[in-house]
């Protein structure tokens, strides 16, 4: 049993049409503690999702596909073994909360026929009887009462369908729980509900989790390590309080600012001028110069190391970097 | 669901009535004496004048059709075939089971080579055997039934000998017509499996089965196909409805005694009540199909009944707002 249940190194992924090649991950790294939360931060394109695809080998091939990478999960490295092995591995060890819950369910399949599929999957050998016990269980833990177990998805609320979702994710107990935008698509009164009840069942189940959102105060709430990812790459990463509190990449404090602050009075809010590159036409060097208010012609070629300010705390920008080497 | 039912069946009898209607005046203004026809060239014009009026056909338009229906209605009176005079409903009934028999292994070999077919043509969208698939169904969809019917009398009776070419005296009779017909089918049937396939194939709860660390052929079963069951099965009973009136031509080549060869027999005989009740068993038996159909979706696609539950739900709280003003809350939301 390692330290870190996952460990990432140089993540690339690549979708390759006729017509272009779209670079939606360059080569990222990172490592998640057992137990601990990671949030994965960054604005629509920024390959948020299909980090988290390629981490449970789901990436649509053709066209997608990871160039390059080792991704270590619990100690295994999940890169190399066989499709057979890696689906003992997906519900298992490794499951997924998807954005839109709405279409995420089978429409056409009772909700707790779903749960029990994935406890069936991973439990050869456990009687029916068992399994629908145990999918009644797992609905009655995300707060649905049990008599509903043969409702179909239409029958349910959109908050409602997401605490299957859920359900269905927590069925087996994973040691990793990747949560794509959970909360993005429901009413914001329910975001809170459900975002409580997640983390509320990560600890009584001890699982790790990779909350993937573009909603800061989300972050704040939840984690405690973030990465800020923009254009495919990781570009400054820490902990909750290094990241919120000594925030040092333009791009993490350009989000920052970006939250309107209650206590003072604003007309416009602040944006970040610009807009995301196209991942398809990625510009060279730091991928943010076009949008950076620090950007000197140092920036506009060459690769940006990445500078270690504090333990812990890495940022990807050549204004550290440079420090980094000064000091 | 019960009272959704009793509603459909209601609703069939207006339908049915359309049918014998526009069939029977159809063939009261198509030209043509039956009974000159019956007597043949030599009858003299008394004799004509005498048969018609024994036939009723010298009776006012509206009074033939009103009695007609009149016999239908409260006697399952069919009337009597003006060619042989036997009764219609014996002549329909001795001829139906042919049909239908020809109609039901039809599309038994239609819906399982073309839902199987369909699948591995969306599994494998685009690939070599995805293109020998779709030239296959276009070809089955796109070619005449009774030259297909030729053709392979051609081949396995007269070249190879080893298919009877005409009759129905036993399961070797049945072949080269239900080949025939059940290819047709499953070209239709294919495609429709094939886009609705590739439909349901690209949600995202197929993502979820996926993660779910499920295998991708159950992923195709339980999940894709299962989605993807409504069109199917539209168009497996459409084909069948179709295959009851256009199955005329595969029963005249393969002289096969079938309904569909009694209506053309009775079309050209000018045998009028042959004709009406004829298109008539036709239609009863498509609108059952529609029928059972509609029951069918029901259980494959749960939102479906809730609409045909929802209703009969939407309906009894207008009726309860008009009467009382105030609906009382269901508890249950």
């Amino acid at each position: 049993m390692s330290e870190n249940i996952l460990e990432v190194q140089d993540l690339v992924v690549r979708y390759d049409t006729d017509f272009e090649s779209v670079h939606a991950v360059n080569g990222i790294s990172f490592h998640l503690e057992r137990k601990q939360t990671l949030g994965l931060v960054g604005e629509t394109g920024a390959g948020k999702t299909t980090t988290a695809m390629a981490l449970m080998r789901l990436i649509p091939s053709p066209p997608g596909r990871i160039i390059n990478g080792q991704i270590l999960l619990d100690g295994q490295d999940i890169m190399t073994i066989s499709e057979k092995e890696m689906r003992q591995i997906r519900g298992r060890k490794i499951s997924m909360i998807f954005q839109d819950p709405m279409t995420a369910l089978n429409p056409v399949l009772p909700v707790g026929d779903q749960i029990m599929e994935v406890v069936q999957l991973h439990n050869k050998g456990m009687s029916k009887a068992e399994a629908t016990r145990q999918a009644m269980r797992m609905l009655e833990m995300v707060g649905i009462t049990a008599e509903r177990f043969k409702e179909y998805p239409h029958q349910f609320s959109g908050g409602m369908k997401q605490r299957v979702v859920i359900a269905i994710a927590l069925a087996c107990s994973p040691e990793l729980l990747i949560a794509d935008e959970p909360t993005t698509a429901l009413d914001v009164t329910i975001q809170a509900q459900v975002l409580d009840m997640m983390r509320k069942l990560k600890d009584e189940l001890g699982t790790s989790m990779i909350l993937i959102t573009h909603d800061l105060g989300v972050v704040a709430e939840a984690c405690d390590v973030v990465a800020i990812m923009y254009a495919g790459e990781i570009v400054e990463y820490g902990t909750l309080e290094q990241i919120i509190e000594r925030k040092k990449h333009p791009y993490t404090i350009g989000l920052f600012d970006s939250i309107p602050d209650l206590d003072t009075d604003v007309h416009r809010l602040k944006a970040i001028s610009g807009l995301m590159p196209d991942p398809s036409n990625l510009p060279e060097g730091c991928k943010f110069h076009p949008r950076c208010p620090f950007c000197t012609e140092a920036c506009k070629t060459g690769e940006v190391p990445v500078a270690e300010v504090e333990p812990g705390h890495l940022v990807k920008c050549l204004q550290f970097a440079e420090r980094g080497q000064e000091a | 669901m019960l009272k959704y039912v009793i509603k459909r069946i209601i609703s069939m009898i207006p339908v049915l009535l359309g049918v014998i209607v526009i069939v029977f005046t159809l063939m009261y203004v198509s030209p043509g004496d039956p009974a000159a026809l019956k007597l043949g060239t030599e009858a003299t014009p008394e004799a004509i004048a005498q048969l018609r009026a024994e036939m009723g056909l010298d009776r006012p338009y509206l009074v033939q059709l009103g009695d007609y229906i009149l016999g239908v209605i409260t006697r399952f009176d069919l009337g009597e075939s003006y060619r042989t005079g036997a009764e219609v409903s014996a002549e329909i009934v001795g001829r139906i089971g042919i049909t239908l028999k020809l109609a039901f292994i039809s599309m038994a070999v239609g819906s399982v080579l073309g839902i199987a077919l369909g699948i591995l043509s969306a599994v494998k969208q685009y690939s070599f055997i995805d293109k020998i698939m779709t030239v296959f169904a276009l070809f089955g969809i796109s070619t005449p039934s009774f030259w297909l019917a030729l053709m392979l009398i051609l081949a396995f009776s007269v070249n190879l000998g080893w298919l009877p070419a005409s009759g129905s005296y036993g399961l070797r009779y049945w072949i080269l017509p239900c080949a025939t017909l059940g290819y047709q089918a499953a070209g239709i049937i294919m495609r429709m499996t094939r886009s609705s396939m590739l439909e349901s194939i690209r949600q995202d709860f197929v993502t979820t089965a996926r993660a779910k660390g499920q295998t991708e052929g159950k992923i195709i079963v339980r999940h894709v196909l299962r989605k993807a069951l409504i069109p199917i099965i539209t168009a497996i009973g459409n084909q069948f409805c179709y295959l009851l009136g256009g199955a005329v031509l595969v029963e005249s080549v393969f002289s096969l005694p079938g309904l569909g060869k009694y209506l053309v027999d009775g079309i050209s005989n000018l045998d009028f009540p042959a004709v009406t009740s004829s298109v008539l068993v036709i239609a009863l038996i498509s609108v059952v199909v529609m029928l059972v159909l509609d029951i069918l979706y029901s259980f494959v696609d749960p939102r479906i009944k809730a609409t045909y539950q929802g209703d009969a739900l939407f309906k009894a709280r207008k009726k309860a707002l008009k009467e009382g003003g105030e609906v009382a809350h269901d508890s249950k939301q």
